[in-house]
């Protein structure tokens, strides 16, 4: 399992993990943060509601509006 | 979990029937096995993606996206039973019934796939997920042309420069083909995206539908080869790779329904 030095990027991996699995929680992550530009280590309080929109965007088409948001709604009560 | 298991050992069972069957049976039981089987199949294909259309509560693109994949089955079953229906009970030539009823099911079907097909294809695309590695993708592309080439050479050009076919016939004669090359780039898509992802229940959906588009699609383009040199009769062992794809095909819908509950279950949690 993949650990981050970030505590906000761990526990945001710690959420999508179990449903994503290691490469893809790993590789979304990655590509949201760059799409804000920042990085994983990076991340912030402050960041988190645009990480969890863009995530929430990302997994729609895997799991559809309802299950994407109950993962979004997870990541901003961090 | 215990359905898509059983599922499993469903389609493992009906592949080794199929085998069986095709290798030592009459050519009467072969034509009712060859007609039957596919109808059997398709309606497995129904089952699985109405069963992951029901599990998408909000009506979102992504339900509809499954929608469309789930008319494309219903039209699949509907021509296959009209095709069996037709030789067995009407015992009609199939082989000069050509364009048939089921004809136009079968290419209305590549009509809703393709639609369910670009519309995961596009929201991939806008979900921000990574496209993927730049050499795999000119490798594919590479290998998808030379496939598209082989079709075009072997299949296209005979079947427009004969001169003895019917227009008619002509047009359905290609748009099998044509549909079939365009699903099997949809389906390595596909296929290459989510292979990014590792094997996690989230990969699962779409590498069933992928693998079951693909399957479908080639043993369409071999039965297009043979049937068009008069090679092709029923009971070939081409037909598993449509039973195949039709059962790909229903147990994706059963990853699908699998996914979307365990996020529910997590939640109540």
């Amino acid at each position: 399992m993949t650990k981050y030095q970030n505590e906000y990027a761990q526990k945001i991996y710690d959420i999508i993990f179990p449903v994503l699995g290691e490469l893809m929680a790993k590789g979304s992550l990655r590509a949201q943060c760059n799409s804000l530009g920042i990085t994983e280590d990076t991340i912030q309080a402050k960041d988190l509601p645009a990480i969890s929109e863009k995530l929430k965007k990302g997994l729609i088409i895997f799991l559809g509006t309802e299950g994407s948001m109950s993962i979004a709604s997870k990541i901003l009560k961090i | 979990m215990k359905k898509i298991k059983l599922l499993w050992l469903f389609t493992a069972l009906l592949l080794l029937v199929n085998v069986i069957v095709y290798l030592t049976a009459s050519e009467k039981i072969l034509l009712y096995a060859s007609d039957l089987l596919p109808a059997v199949c398709s309606l497995f294909a129904v089952y699985g993606i109405y069963y992951a259309y029901k599990g998408f509560k909000s009506y979102d693109f992504v339900k509809v996206a499954w929608l469309f994949i789930l008319i494309g089955t219903i039209l699949d079953f509907l021509a296959e039973s009209t095709y069996g229906i037709l030789e067995i009970g009407f015992s009609m030539d199939m082989n000069e019934t050509f364009p048939s009823l089921a004809d136009i099911f079968w290419c209305s079907s590549y009509i809703a796939y393709f639609i369910g097909l670009i519309m995961l294809f596009n929201g991939y695309r806008r979900s921000g997920l990574p496209l993927g590695n730049i050499k795999i993708q000119a490798l594919l592309s590479m290998l998808y042309v030379l496939l598209s080439v082989v079709v075009v050479y072997f299949l296209l050009i005979p079947i427009i420069q004969d001169g003895e076919t019917e227009f008619l016939t002509k047009v359905f004669s290609l748009y099998y083909p044509i549909g079939d090359i365009v699903t099997v780039a949809m389906a390595i898509i596909l296929l290459f995206f989510i292979s990014q992802f590792g094997s996690g229940l989230i990969t699962m959906p779409w590498k069933m539908l992928a693998l079951g588009f693909f399957f479908f699609s080639v043993s369409d383009l071999l039965y297009s080869y043979l049937s068009w040199n008069d090679t092709y009769g029923s009971g070939n062992l081409i037909d598993m790779g449509w039973h195949l794809g039709y059962l790909l095909i229903g147990i994706s819908g059963l990853y699908q329904r699998e996914l979307v509950d365990s996020i529910k279950k997590r939640r109540t949690l």
